[in-house]
Parts: structure tokens; sequence; C-alpha cells
């Protein structure tokens, strides 16, 4: 099987236990790491986003207002929205199909859809986009055919809304498919002889029983479909207006000194990454917060 | 509700789980299935449940055919081992789950769901845990509520798989009694499955008793313990000393070089004495003598250095005196003989 998401919860989130007081070094020791830590965290993370912001405003308020609702901005935030719109959804839809499939039944040729399912994270967006222009462009395969009955899909809307889903199409999968491994058939198993039918299983037992990773997975998908630069690059032929998505709008802008411009846009998709994040603490701190309430209370019952 | 099962075969994929069952279950019983692992007792059960199906044969209840019908068409209780509890639900709604997800046509009133409810909890002696979740409970009483939750939709046929298994001992003991009693008082025909002799033999009306994919003997706990068909079920019914014999003139006696049959006696029905007596003994040292508990354990070894164990009163021990690494003589009581080939 490949690898998971490499950078998937990464973050400890344990208290202080006993056990660490225990190992202590000496305090010049403790707080150059500390140190060291705090400079690295600021450099990579706090004085880009920092920059980012400083620069939007650099003009003030008004102008930042300005640059988002000039009409090509407005057209490549509609466009994110509407391609974050098409691609999660389906995702979700795809994702949960096939972390239920592989997660819950024996079949032939799991091992090879498990490592289809992770082949857009291993290719490059670059390529994954080129897939697309060789399949759907005027040259490509199906290019001819599609020239013939006037359906447009590169450099168009519809060739953006592909290349997103392809790129985001692992991450509710991958979230779902380690815990409904992990949970078995029993529930389901129990439901059906109780009389439940398949639909009342799935919606009443197996969703809720993986709600918390289902929501993370679509927060995930959500931040990357809206930030996907590679490949929509590739498949949008940057029309102003029309096929230019957030991020390449701001490539545009950027491209054309437009620094101020750019940096305004940008800020919207920090704010975005930043939501993001916030969503996710609020998501994780829930599902650890709910089966920790749940233990403590049982161990009361106990006593 | 009879179950009877005709031929049933199951493989997965290379590994025989069943080879040919035949079982029949009066109405009303409680039939245990007893064996080692591996013996296919779980999947016959999972066939009869209709969480899985079999490759031939047939399974029927009250002498009509479903073998091909859904386990929900089946209207079946089952027990898992595991508990399988939904765990984001509360113990009442779990005891609902059956009720809520009725046709809404033949569906209870939320107000009749309660008081159904309600009277399982009472039955399990769990009213005040109603709104806990599953895992603020213990073992026996997740265990507890997984057996509601199955009788809530009153189920033609209840199927418990290793339903104490992952209990401790003491809690075992006391939910394998409830258990006889629940099904004295709701006296729905009941199938468990389990791999502890003592269960079977305490709490079953009849037991099944399985190996690698075969019934061995099915019959009232006293004939499997008293009257085995077959070496197996001598063995895993009980402690038994295995010794090799010849019969001649009626008469059992045991010898190392003899061929051709196998004589079984179990411990208690092994004697201890100084002097040789009758015509069957055979000479052994004792090694270990554990007389803590009801009965004393001797363990000693015979004179072609087999181990052999037997079990006396602790009055009988008393009188001999008995020490360690002292050479005695053997008499058998009471054997059972099977030729090798495994008929009586």
């Amino acid at each position: 099987m490949a690898t998971s998401i490499p950078w998937e919860k990464q973050t400890t989130h344990g208290r202080p236990s006993a056990a660490t007081r225990a190992i202590s070094e000496p305090a010049i020791l403790r707080w150059l790491l500390t140190g060291a830590a705090l400079i690295f965290l600021g450099a990579f993370l706090f004085l880009p986003l920092a920059v980012v912001f400083g620069t939007a405003f650099q003009k003030g308020l008004r102008f930042y207002i300005d640059s988002l609702k000039d009409p090509d901005a407005l057209a490549a935030i509609k466009l994110t929205l509407t391609a974050a719109g098409v691609a999660v959804p389906m995702n979700l839809i795809f994702g949960v199909a096939a972390a239920w499939a592989i997660g819950k039944f024996e079949f032939a040729g799991k091992s090879v859809l498990i490592t289809l399912i992770d082949l857009p994270f291993s290719v490059s967006p670059v390529v994954s986009g080129l897939i697309y222009v060789l399949l759907f462009g005027l040259q490509g395969l199906l290019g001819p055919w599609l020239l013939a009955h006037d359906v447009r899909i590169i450099f168009a809307v519809p060739g953006i809304v592909l290349a997103t889903i392809f790129v985001t199409f692992p991450f509710v999968a991958r979230e779902l498919l380690p815990m409904m491994q992990a949970q078995g058939n029993d529930e389901e198993e129990a439901a059906l002889t109780l009389g439940a039918g398949g639909w009342q299983t799935f919606f009443r037992v197996t969703v809720p029983n993986v709600k918390w990773a289902l929501l993370y997975g679509v927060i995930l998908c959500n931040a990357r479909a809206m930030g996907e630069f590679g490949a929509v690059s590739v498949v949008s032929g940057h029309i102003r207006g029309l096929t230019n998505t957030m991020p390449l709008h701001i490539e545009i802008l950027y491209n054309d000194y437009q620094f101020v411009a750019a940096f305004a846009v940008a800020s919207l998709l920090a704010l975005l990454a930043l939501l993001t994040l916030v969503i996710k603490s609020i998501v994780e701190w829930q599902a650890r917060q709910q089966p920790a309430e749940q233990a403590t209370a049982s161990e009361e019952t106990l006593q | 509700m009879s179950i009877s099962v005709r031929d049933i075969r199951k493989n997965f994929g290379h590994f025989t789980a069943l080879e040919g069952v035949s079982l029949e279950i009066p109405d009303g019983q409680l039939v245990a299935l007893l064996g080692p692992s591996g013996s296919g007792k779980t999947t016959l059960l999972r066939i009869i449940a209709g969480l899985e199906f079999p490759d031939c044969g047939t399974v029927q209840f009250d002498g009509r055919d479903i073998t091909d019908h859904s386990t929900g068409e089946r209207r079946v209780g089952f027990v898992f081992q595991h508990y399988a509890l939904f765990r984001h639900m509360t113990v009442f709604e779990n005891i609902a789950f059956g009720l809520r997800v009725r046709p809404r046509r033949i569906r209870l009133s939320n107000e009749q769901i309660r008081v159904k409810v309600n009277e399982l909890l009472r039955l399990i002696q769990m009213q005040n845990q109603a709104q806990r979740y599953p895992s603020q409970l213990s073992g026996g009483q997740r265990q507890r509520v997984a057996l509601a939750r199955a009788l809530a939709v009153e189920p033609r046929i209840l199927l418990l798989d290793e339903p104490f298994g992952s209990l401790d001992a003491k809690v075992r003991m006391e939910l394998r009694r409830w258990l006889r009693q629940l099904h004295d008082e709701v006296h729905v025909t009941s199938v468990f499955v389990t791999h502890d002799q003592d269960e079977a033999l305490e709490v079953s009306d009849r037991i099944a008793v399985m190996n690698e994919g075969r019934i061995e003997q099915v019959g009232t706990p006293d004939e499997v313990y008293n009257r085995p068909g077959s070496p197996f079920v001598y063995n895993f019914l009980g402690n038994v000393n295995l010794f090799h014999g010849r019969v001649d003139n009626d008469k059992t006696y045991i010898e190392e070089s003899a061929t051709g049959n196998l004589v079984f006696v179990r411990p208690h029905l092994l004697d201890i004495t100084r002097q040789p007596y009758g015509s069957n003994y055979f000479r052994a040292t004792t090694k270990h003598i554990s007389a803590a508990g009801p009965v004393a354990k001797i363990e000693a070894v015979t004179e072609w250095g087999a181990p052999v164990h037997i079990e006396m009163s602790q009055e009988r021990l008393r009188d001999l005196q008995l020490v360690k690494d002292e050479v005695v003589f053997i008499v058998p009581k009471e054997v059972a003989v099977f030729r090798k080939n495994g008929t009586a």
C-alpha cells in the first residue's frame, strides 16, 4: 500500500506528563531549542503571513476592497468557488463510496483500487493537468470529436473542474479508510440482523461512526480545491475573467507588477487557510472530546 | 421455532469451514455448538443467521426453506462476541434500533417504543444506565444490552456467538446462569457457540460437538459427557488420559506395546494403590501432588514414561499418605475404548 498523506495530523496535543519533567535539560539548552523552534516558525510561517497581509493593505483599505471588486478578481473568486463547489461534493460521494467498499468488503483488485486512489498524490499536478490536455485538447484523443460537437473542456470551466476533482480526490477516501477498516463490520451486521435495510444501515450506523473523519476530509479537500494551482494552470489557458481561478489570478497580477492587488487576493486565500485551520482544530478537538468524556464517565461507573 | 440444517458445505477460498453438516434443533431448546476454534461452529451459526450463505445445503425454519432469505427477513436475534453495540448511540437507542428501522406501517409509536425498551431495560436490570454510551459500560453490561437489543425485535430464534467469551470468569458464570433463566422465561429457540465445555454442559439442553467442519456428536450434556461417541468428543469434554490397550474377552488391558485400540480414562476414574489388585493395573511414579481445591490432583509418570493425571478426594489422599517420587500401582475403574479408526 502507498504511503498516507504525509502532512496529516502531525500536531502533538499531549498534556505535559510527569515523565517529561523527569527528563530535564540544562536551562540554556532548553531556551536555545525553544528559541530555535520559534525563530523557525516565525521565519517560515508568521513572517510570510504578515507580509501577505501587510502588502495587501499597503495602499489602504480602500485599495484593498477595490482590488477585490475588480471584475476579473470577482470572476476568479466565482470560478474558484464553482470549482470547489462541484469538486468537493463529487469527491465526498466518491470518497465515501470508495472507503466503504474497501473498508467493509473483500474483492479482487482491492489493492489496485487503493493505489489508484493515491495516484493524484504521487503524480505532479502539472502532469495531472496535461493528462486532460492530452485527452480533451485539440490535438488530444477526444479533441476532434469534442470540437465537432462544440463541447469545450480544455481552456474552459469544465476542464478546471475536472482537474480540481482529480487533484483532490484522495482526501476524503484517505481520511475515512483507516477508520472504516478499524471499525470492521460488526455494527453493520448487527443492524442487518435487527432488520435495517442497506441505506438505513449506512446512514444510521456507518456514517455516524466516521462523521468526524468525514468532516475533516471535506475540510482538507475544500482547502486544496480552492488552492490548487499546477493542474488548473495547465488546463485553464489563463483567460482573464473567464478561466482564471484565484491562484491563477494572483499569478497574473503579480507578473503584471500589481503587487498590492496580487497580495489582496492572496490574503483571501490565506484567510481561507486560517479558517480551515480553525475548523480543523475544532473538529479534532470535538472528535477527541467525545471518547474522552465517555472514558472518564466509564471509569466512574466501574468504581 | 425449530431449525433444520441439511448437508451444509462452506468454503472460504481454500479453507473448508463446513463439510456436510446436518443438525436438527427442536422448538424451544437451548443448544450449544461446542468445539475448538476453527471447527466451523461460528460459520454454522452465521449461516443460520443469514450473515453467511452456504455453498450448498439448506436451512429450514419450522420446515420452511429460508436458505436464500436475507438476515433481515429471517427475524433472528444475533448476539455478537464483541457485542457490536452502536457506539454513537445510548443504551436506550441501541435497544430501540430494531424497532425504529421498521417500515412506517408496522412501526410502533414513539411512546410504544419507549414502554417496550424500558421493559427490556428492567429485564437486564439496567434502567439507570439508559442514557449511557456503550464505552461507559462494563463488559457484562454491554453483553446484556446486546441481548436486550436482539430481544427487542421479538426474534423467532436467538443466536449467540461466544456470548461470554470476552468476560472474566465471575461475570461469565453469572451471565450464563442468567441466560439459562432468561431462556426458561422467554422460551425462544436459542443456539449459542462456545469453546468452553463447562459453559456448554451447564447451560444447554443439547450440545452439538464440532470438529474440523463436521458435527461429531449431538446429545444432551449427560450423553456427550458420559457416553462420548468418538475419541475427539471424549478428549474435548473434560480431562482425559490416553493409553494404548488390548481387548481380551471383553476386558481391557492397558499396555504400551498394544496397537489398534485407544483407551480413554478420566482422571477421577483412576485409583492409586500400593498393592496390585485385579488383572489390569500398571506401575507409575508420582511426580507432583496438588492437594488444594475440592479434589486432589496427582501427576505421575508411567513405567513407559508417559504422563498420567489422577484425581481423587482429599480423604482418599489422606488415607494413602502419598509422597512425591513414590512408585505406586494405578488401577483404572472405568475406561472407554475406541479402535484407532475412531469407532467405539
